[in-house]
């Protein structure tokens, strides 16, 4: 049976069952619910003066700042993310569990915890801040580096999660095969790994970053509001709100945009038609 | 200048334990129940699996050698594996997954390219080079897996059930074309199969592989005239009995004896083959040796014959017409007579 006739053949056993009531009522409640303020949001829209609105300099900082931020936190992720999400698929090793479990701790701690314990480790006085204030003059917090780090804190886990799955998804006798054509590590890295993991890696590029550029709760506890330094879109959006609506959902828009259009990019990821 | 290999290896339940010796130019098929470690043994030999214990050589050079320490490692081989699902890359072309062994071997990109594009059209796939194995059948797909194999000029070819993947009606096509193409390569080649009819058609010699051990070794003439084991009589389909011979007699493992023409001592092997095996309603005189009583049961269709298993002291199966079959009522059950000739009786030494 083909994938359209089962899924005829599904559907039309939904229609013979019929919605109950008792459903019904809930769902339509519940998608009236989510859908509602992004109506609202979009209905309360100035596109008339949008262009205006997101031209203005307070915005195009805050802009710009974040596409800094989130592509420096994606950079990090991607960095030594990759890496771990091999070590994580590939490699035996003790206390594997334990790793995998700190690696998606950020996903499920509330993000101003995960700020509070950066800054008490990268804090001046913090245990790594001290030691990097004393060897190299860094200090983080209240910096656009310690922003970026913030997002990176928040954001990595998305893309190690996605790239591990997409590498035990993968069949490795495709590798097997490279080998026996003469290809060494590399080689079958670059030519087959990589080409055959890259949906998964895309994924989980795109959820890390998307991720990267709504963060809120970590930035703002470890790196402060700083315009230009450390105030990045939501942020701005959240300042804006006391003085400036427009600005605020001008800004909201375009984070919005952002994540429809990595909603329509995963589609076939999350929610496959076949 | 050939293949000589020395395997041990433990996998879970599976204890490999085979040496096998392969002449160049010979086509050897290796031919096994499932789970006789038949894929593993190529893995090994292509060091994609560990040899505990063993020496592999081809054309004189060492590829493993556990004792001395050598392990070859599987890029550095000069072997084509055709994998059993073929395992092509799924986001390269035809062409670019046959150049890809000449592309990591580090053979320029346009000659690489060109290279493919003979073997493809060798293959008689040069219109296809540019799909993708998803958009090939499954014939087309084999052929692409052997060029890709075959196109870097390996030594030792390795084939892990090349016609498995296949449905039976392409099965008979690609295969005359698999034995035209491994007929055009001069090195080592070793195929895998389960298959006896593929091994029979294929092999210039058989290696029967069970349980990880090499049981009998031959042409596919000597192999099913004089199995060695149940399984290897039962793929040919003859009765396989094994006994102490003295004499003209055969005291068999099972019970029973078996009288036979040839004089022989000591440990032999007796096959009979079941259209040789004639029944009787009631206890017959006159010339066969061998006379057992026994209960006809399974009765079962083979070609235009059928087959009885007559289960008794000695169980055999018998081959009769089906008018036979229905003179004698042998679907009723109840008590029948086997009856063999001492001289159809073929005995063999174990």
């Amino acid at each position: 049976m083909t994938g359209t006739a089962r899924r005829r053949r599904r559907r039309a056993a939904t229609a013979r069952a019929g919605a109950p009531i008792l459903l019904v009522v809930p769902a339509v409640l519940a998608v009236v619910f989510l859908a509602i303020p992004l109506l609202g949001l979009l209905g309360q829209t100035p596109w008339r003066n949008l262009a205006a609105e997101l031209a203005a300099p307070k915005v195009q900082t805050a802009l710009r700042l974040s596409l800094v931020c989130s592509l420096g936190a994606v950079a990090i992720s991607i960095l030594v993310g990759v890496p771990l999400a091999f070590l994580l698929a590939r490699v035996e090793f003790p206390g594997r569990n334990l790793v995998r479990a700190l690696t998606t701790l950020p996903m499920v701690l509330p993000p101003v915890v995960g700020g509070v314990a950066l800054l008490l480790a990268f804090g001046r006085r913090g245990l790594a801040g001290q030691w990097l204030d004393r060897a190299f003059g860094i200090t983080l917090p209240f910096t656009t580096a310690g922003a970026i780090l913030a997002e990176a804190f928040v954001a990595m886990p998305f893309l190690v999660i996605t790239t591990e799955a997409g590498l035990r998804a993968m069949d490795r006798r495709f590798e097997d095969a490279a080998t026996t054509l003469g290809a060494g590590r590399w080689t079958t890295f670059r030519r087959v790994t990589l080409p055959l993991i890259a949906p998964s890696l895309g994924a989980g590029v795109a959820l890390c970053w998307a991720r990267a550029l709504g963060e809120f709760g970590a930035t703002i506890t470890f790196a402060g509001n700083l315009p230009g330094t450390t105030q990045t879109m939501p942020l701005a959006v959240y300042l804006a709100l006391e003085n400036d609506l427009q600005a605020a959902i001008a800004l909201s828009l375009v984070l919005l945009v952002v994540s429809l259009a990595v909603l329509i990019g995963l589609r076939d990821r999350w929610f496959p038609t076949a | 200048m050939s293949l000589e290999a020395r395997v041990e290896l433990t996998l879970g339940q599976l204890h490999l334990h085979v040496d096998l010796a392969v002449a160049t130019g010979e086509l050897v098929v290796l031919l096994g129940p499932n789970g006789a470690g038949k894929t593993t043994l190529l893995l090994a030999l292509a060091g994609l699996a560990t040899v505990e214990d063993g020496r592999v050589v081809l054309d004189g050079d060492v590829l493993e050698d556990t004792g001395a320490g050598v392990r070859v490692p599987t890029e550095r081989r000069p072997i084509g594996f055709v994998f059993q699902d073929y395992l092509l890359f799924p986001h390269l072309s035809a062409l670019e997954n046959v150049a890809f062994g000449l592309r990591a071997r580090g053979v320029p990109r346009a000659e690489a390219r060109r290279r493919a594009g003979a073997w493809l059209e060798r293959v008689g796939l040069a219109e296809h080079a540019s799909s993708r194995p998803r958009a090939l059948s499954g014939g087309q797909a084999q052929r692409v897996a052997l060029a890709r194999a075959m196109v870097a000029d390996p030594r030792l070819l390795l084939l892990d059930e090349p016609l498995a993947a296949l449905d039976v009606a392409s099965r008979s096509e690609v295969r005359r074309d698999l034995r035209r193409h491994l007929a055009s390569f001069d090195g080592t080649r070793l195929l895998v199969t389960h298959d006896p009819l593929e091994a029979m058609t294929l092999a210039d010699r058989l290696v029967v592989l069970e349980r990880g051990r090499v049981t009998q070794t031959g042409t596919a003439v000597e192999v099913s005239a004089r199995p060695r084991s149940r399984y290897v009589a039962e793929l040919v389909g003859v009765n396989l009995f094994r006994g102490l011979a003295d004499g003209h007699t055969v005291q068999l493992a099972a019970g029973g004896t078996l009288v036979v023409a040839d004089d022989c001592h000591g440990e032999v092997f007796a096959a009979v083959h079941p259209h040789a095996v004639a029944l009787h309603r009631h206890p017959p005189e006159g010339t066969p040796r061998n006379v057992w009583a026994g209960t006809a049961e399974n009765l079962e269709a083979a070609g235009d014959r059928v087959r009885v298993r007559v289960a008794g002291t000695v169980t055999i199966v018998a081959e009769v017409t089906p008018a036979a079959a229905a003179e004698l009522r042998l679907a009723d059950g109840g008590p029948v007579w086997a009856a063999v000739k001492a001289t159809e009786v073929t005995v063999y030494p174990a």
